[in-house]
C-alpha cells in the first residue's frame, strides 16, 4: 500500500512539473516574435583570419561562409517566397499569408507575373499598401548615389524600363551579404559563384555598385580564365555607370577566354558597329538571361526585356 | 537529511578531479586567448572576447557535465563504494540528489572562475566591468546543470558511452528545437504540424537559456527572459532529477 501511494505521488509531481514545464515554454514562447529583419550584426573575423584558421579545410569553410551568406540573403530579401518576410508583413496572420502566396502562385501559372508588376510579386492592392507602410517603417538608407543613371541613358527614356533595372527593391536590407561574400572569396578565390552572385544578382536588389563591382575585379584577378568575370564588369559598366568604352574593354577581354559564349562575340560586334543602345542592353539582357537559372534572376530580366521590347514597338 | 553530508563528499571528491582542473585551465586559457584573437577582428575585440569567453564557458560546462556527470553515479557502482553508503540509513534519493548537488556547487565554482576570467580581460580591453554578462553566466549555469541532470539520468539507464552520446545529443537538439515552432508558425498548414509541436514541447528548450548573443551585443531581450529561462530551467531539471530518482529507486545495485 506505502509502495503504492509513493509510486502515485511520483507519477503526480512528474506529471505537475511536466505541466509547468509546458506552462512556462509557453509563457517564454508569447514573448517572442519571428522577425522578417534579425537585426544582430553580421560579424566573422576577416577573411585572411578566416582562410589561416581554416588550415587544411578551405573548402568546407568556404562552403559553410557562402551557406550562411545564402541563408542571410534568403532570410532578408523581400519577396513572396520568404516566409518570414510575409510572416512580418501580415502580422503573422495566416489567412493573410496563404492568401498572398496563392495570388503569387497563380500569377506565375498564368503568366501574369510581369503584367501584374516588374518583379511579379503579389501585387494586389492591399499587399502593395502593407509594403509601402512595412518600408517606411524600416527606415532604410536613402538611395545610393553611387549609382548615378547616364544621362544619356536609355533608361531615362521610359519609366517602366528604368523601374525594372534600378528598382533595387531590397535597398538597405541585404548589404551585409557583401562582407560575407568577401570573406567566401578571400577563404577560397576560386569559388566563383559568390563572385557573380553578390556582383550581379544581389546588385539587382541593393543598388551596391562599388561594392559589386570590387567583388567582380577580385574574382577576374584570381580567375584569369573566365570570361564571366569581364562579361559581367562589362555589364555593370554599361548599365550602371554609363561607361561605353570600358564595357568594349572587358567584352574584348572576354571573348578571348575559354568558353566564352557566342552572345558575348555578338554584344562585342554590336558595340564596334554602334548598335542602338536599346538593341545592344537587348543582347545583354538576353546573355545574362542565358547565364542564370536563378527563378528571380531571371523574372527580372525577363521583365526588363518585355519592357524593352513594348518601348520598341512604340 | 542526510544529503547535504554526500554534497559536501562529493564537491570535495570532485574539486580534486584532474579532469576538472585540466578543463577549467583550458577555459581560462582560452579566454585569455581571446585578447589575441579579438585583436585581429576589426575594432570588435571586445565583442570577440565576450563572445569567446561566453562560448567557451558553456562549451566546457558541457565537457565537464559529460566527463563528471556521467562518472559520478557509475564509478560508485564499479568501484562498489556505494555499497557503504547504501548500507546506511539514507535513501537512494539522497545519495543521487547529494551527488547532484555536490557537483552543481563545483560547477558553480567554475563557472564564477571563468566569469571572473573574462571580466578580467574585459577590463583590459574595455577599461569596464559589463555586468550585463552575468545575466547570460547564470542561464549559462542552469543549462549546464540541466545537462547533470540528464547525465544522471542516461548513465542510470544505459552503459557511459552510451550515456554520453545521448546527453551530447540532448544537448544539441535542444539548442536547435526552436527551429520546429518557428517551421510550424512559417508553415501552419504543414500535416506534421502536431508532432513537431509535439517534440518541440518534450524536447528541453536550451535556447530558453541562452542569452549570450543578446547580452553581448546588447539586443532587446523578451520581459523576464532572464527570470522565465531560470524558472523553465530549473522546472525540467526537477522534473529530469525525479525521474532519475524513481528509477535509481528502483535499480538492482547487485
Amino acid at each position: 500500500m506505502a509502495g503504492l501511494l509513493r509510486k502515485s505521488c511520483g507519477a503526480a509531481l512528474l506529471a505537475a512539473l511536466a505541466l509547468s514545464i509546458h506552462i512556462s515554454q509557453k509563457n517564454l514562447d508569447s514573448g517572442r516574435r519571428i522577425e522578417f529583419i534579425n537585426r544582430s550584426a553580421v560579424f566573422l573575423p576577416r577573411g585572411n583570419v578566416l582562410r589561416a584558421l581554416s588550415m587544411g579545410y578551405r573548402g568546407i569553410v568556404a562552403d559553410w561562409l557562402w551557406i550562411k551568406s545564402v541563408l542571410y540573403f534568403g532570410r532578408r530579401v523581400m519577396d513572396a517566397d520568404n516566409p518570414y518576410y510575409l510572416y512580418a508583413l501580415y502580422e503573422g496572420d495566416q489567412e493573410k499569408i496563404q492568401a498572398a502566396r496563392e495570388h503569387h502562385e497563380a500569377s506565375h501559372k498564368h503568366g501574369q507575373a510581369h503584367s501584374a508588376g516588374p518583379h511579379g510579386h503579389v501585387h494586389d492592392h492591399e499587399h502593395i499598401e502593407r509594403e509601402k507602410a512595412y518600408l517606411s517603417s524600416l527606415k532604410r538608407p536613402e538611395m545610393d548615389r553611387t549609382v548615378p543613371v547616364p544621362p544619356d541613358s536609355v533608361f531615362l527614356l521610359d519609366e517602366n524600363l528604368k523601374h525594372s533595372l534600378f528598382r533595387f527593391k531590397n535597398r538597405g536590407l541585404i548589404d551585409g551579404v557583401y562582407p560575407l561574400l568577401d570573406r567566401v572569396t578571400t577563404v577560397d578565390p576560386h569559388f566563383v559563384h559568390p563572385y557573380i552572385f553578390g556582383g550581379v544578382y544581389a546588385m539587382f536588389e541593393t543598388g551596391r555598385l562599388q561594392e559589386s563591382l570590387d567583388l567582380l575585379e577580385k574574382g577576374r584577378r584570381h580567375n584569369k580564365d573566365r570570361w564571366e568575370f569581364p562579361f559581367y564588369l562589362g555589364w555593370l559598366y554599361w548599365m550602371y555607370k554609363g561607361e561605353m568604352q570600358k564595357t568594349h574593354e572587358y567584352l574584348v577581354e572576354a571573348v578571348q577566354k575559354r568558353d566564352c559564349p557566342k552572345y558575348v562575340m555578338a554584344l562585342m560586334a554590336g558595340l564596334t558597329r554602334n548598335m542602338r543602345q536599346s538593341d545592344f542592353t537587348r543582347l545583354y539582357l538576353e546573355g545574362l538571361l542565358e547565364s542564370t537559372s536563378d527563378p528571380h534572376v531571371i523574372e527580372s530580366l525577363q521583365g526588363a526585356l518585355e519592357q524593352l521590347r513594348a518601348m520598341d514597338s512604340r | 537529511m542526510k544529503w547535504p553530508a554526500i554534497a559536501s563528499l562529493t564537491y570535495k571528491e570532485t574539486i580534486r578531479n584532474r579532469i576538472l582542473i585540466n578543463i577549467l585551465l583550458f577555459a581560462v586559457a582560452l579566454i585569455a586567448l581571446s585578447l589575441i584573437i579579438g585583436d585581429w577582428s576589426l575594432g570588435e575585440q571586445a565583442k570577440v572576447i565576450k563572445d569567446f569567453g561566453l562560448s567557451a564557458m558553456s562549451l566546457f560546462g558541457l565537457l565537464i557535465a559529460l566527463f563528471i556527470g556521467i562518472r559520478l553515479m557509475v564509478q560508485e557502482l564499479e568501484q562498489r563504494t556505494i555499497y557503504l553508503v547504501a548500507s546506511k540509513p539514507v535513501r537512494r534519493w539522497e545519495i543521487l540528489f547529494g551527488k547532484f548537488a555536490g557537483l552543481s556547487l563545483t560547477l558553480l565554482l567554475n563557472v564564477i572562475l571563468m566569469l571572473l576570467a573574462l571580466w578580467a580581460v574585459d577590463w583590459i580591453i574595455e577599461k569596464r566591468i559589463d555586468f550585463e554578462l552575468a545575466a547570460a553566466v547564470v542561464l549559462i549555469y542552469v543549462e549546464i546543470l540541466l545537462i547533470v541532470a540528464f547525465a544522471l539520468f542516461f548513465s542510470s539507464l544505459m552503459s557511459p558511452t552510451l550515456a554520453a552520446v545521448a546527453t551530447l545529443a540532448v544537448f544539441i537538439a535542444g539548442h536547435l528545437s526552436p527551429i520546429l515552432r518557428d517551421y510550424v508558425q512559417l508553415h501552419p498548414g504543414s500535416g506534421l504540424k502536431k508532432l513537431y509541436l509535439a517534440i518541440y514541447y518534450i524536447i528541453p528548450n536550451l535556447e530558453n537559456l541562452n542569452l549570450k548573443m543578446a547580452v553581448v551585443e546588447h539586443l532587446e531581450r523578451p520581459p523576464h527572459a532572464v527570470g522565465m529561462g531560470i524558472l523553465y530551467g530549473l522546472l525540467y531539471l526537477s522534473f529530469v532529477l525525479t525521474a532519475t530518482c524513481m528509477i535509481f529507486e528502483k535499480k538492482d545495485l547487485k
